[in-house]
């Protein structure tokens, strides 16, 4: 795209949806259980958090509320946790969601993703599929919390990234200690064939909050940056490399990924919580931005009368954003940048990129 | 113009198809054969193209099996073949089991 022109055509895309507001992108927390205890994990999740995991049946009926008219062709329904494939009606869940005409996909750590697991969910129509991998063995196994999560890890990717039928990508959760092992890392997913590795940094929330080593200064997160734009300019894979859309880039906002910043939370995402709350991202605060409950409320009247706040974003001009000159392509980043009594935007990705590169 | 990702989601996906429905049963005395294999494969009349087979499910106790047909073409392909190799492989193009579930019969070797 003509980079003179990107950058309105950006904004008119932007302002254009909001105003459609179509949902298109539904998240379902469908279980707060997890075989591995992350030190990044914004959920807070463990091997047994007390919450039981919400019924298919429950999630079906929130569904069902959408017309089928406002059904698109590329709604999908995500299934995140937690950790998805503890749970035992997984494929009863994706046959249930494909039948009411929406694709599906799942976000998993990949500790039980196995071939026959991999050929149930295929036949149950997943079309979606993201795995995680935060470093080299030691390094990965020391963010996730428990050995031998890298090799199993590792596998679950080589099997995902050979079915040519699946939209797979791999996630990374850059931070001081992984920063250094990418090149190896990219080299060795290239080597597994895999087509999309995405990349991001870890918001200081849930477990995340306190934990130093999670977080990049600024001239690490440039570092960073650079890698990805490197990466992006030279292709030395077939794969794709890109920053995930969490916020504002400043001058990296077209170098480290395809489209402009954009948090689409509640303009066409939305999310059903492990309680019933409906929300958009499950990383965003659910007490603060939290829009109703499907165990009360009706969630499509919730998704046209709701969501306000997420679609008008004049509130957050507020603390360092305030003054900002870059709000009108910022808005105060992602909606999960703000927490608590949301004062103040608790990362702000545009302020690192102003260090000069080393 | 501009696909997007939920940061923490996957992306999107445009998927075309149907879910398609099969009972198998034997030829001989029309009981239901448990573990018969069912693959796809959409059928192209160009020779240069060559597809994959895909996996749609294995049949329960009752002979039956669904899964999901990753193309709206009808001209499909399926194979038959069973666990314990009693049963003579089958190749057929049926292009009605999105509508209702077709029956199938295989004979003992």
């Amino acid at each position: 795209m003509d980079n003179i022109l990107r950058k309105p055509l950006g904004r008119l895309f932007r302002w254009n949806e909001t105003k459609i507001h179509e949902l298109n992108y539904l998240f379902w927390e469908c279980t707060t259980r997890c075989n591995l205890h992350c030190r990044h994990c914004g959920s807070d999740c463990t091997d047994d958090r007390g919450e039981k995991d919400m019924p298919l049946e429950d999630f079906l009926k929130a569904v069902d509320t959408i017309p089928k008219e406002s059904i698109g062709k590329r709604f999908t329904v995500v299934l995140t946790g937690g950790e998805p494939l503890l749970r035992k009606d997984l494929e009863t869940a994706g046959r249930e969601i494909r039948r009411r005409g929406m694709g599906w996909g799942m976000v998993s750590n990949g500790w039980l993703y196995d071939e026959e697991k991999h050929r149930q969910l295929m036949s149950a129509g997943m079309g979606t599929l993201t795995i995680s991998l935060d470093g080299l063995e030691e390094n990965h196994d020391w963010m996730r919390g428990r050995d031998g999560s890298y090799a199993k890890t590792m596998k679950a990717i080589e099997l995902a990234a050979k079915e040519q039928r699946l939209n797979f990508d791999v996630v990374t959760c850059v931070n001081k200690r992984n920063l250094k092992q990418l090149q190896e890392l990219h080299d060795r997913l290239a080597s597994l064939g895999v087509r999309q590795w995405r990349i991001f940094t870890i918001i200081p929330i849930g477990r995340a909050c306190h934990d130093a080593e999670l977080h990049l200064s600024n001239e690490e997160f440039v570092e960073l940056m650079e890698f990805i734009k490197h990466k992006r300019d030279h292709r030395e894979s077939s794969m794709n490399v890109t920053y995930s859309c969490e916020g504002y880039l400043g001058r990296y906002e077209w170098e480290v990924r395809q489209n402009p910043h954009f948090c689409h939370a509640g303009i066409n995402i939305a999310s059903v919580l492990i309680d019933g709350t409906i929300s958009a991202c499950p990383n965003i605060d659910r007490e603060a931005w939290g829009q109703g409950n499907i165990y009360r409320d009706n969630l499509w009247s919730v998704w046209n009368e709701g969501f306000k706040a997420y679609r008008d974003k004049s509130w957050a001009r507020r603390g360092m954003c305030k003054e900002c000159k870059k709000f009108r392509d910022c808005q105060g980043g992602g909606m999960h940048n703000w927490h608590g009594d949301c004062h103040e935007v608790i990362n702000c990705l545009y302020n690192k990129t102003l260090t000069q590169k080393c | 113009m501009f696909v997007f990702q939920a940061c923490y989601g996957t992306a999107q996906e445009d998927f075309d198809g149907n879910e398609v429905s099969f009972k198998v049963m034997s030829a001989e005395d029309g009981s239901p054969i448990e573990g018969v294999r069912i693959r796809s494969q959409f059928q192209s009349n160009s020779d240069e193209m060559n597809y994959d087979w895909e996996y749609i499910g294995i049949t329960d106790e009752t002979g039956v099996a669904s899964g999901m047909l990753r193309t709206s073409e009808l001209d499909v392909m399926y194979k038959f073949t069973d666990a314990d190799s009693l049963y003579e492989v089958k190749d057929t193009v049926i292009n009605d089991a999105h509508e209702h579930q077709v029956e199938v019969y295989l004979r003992r070797r």
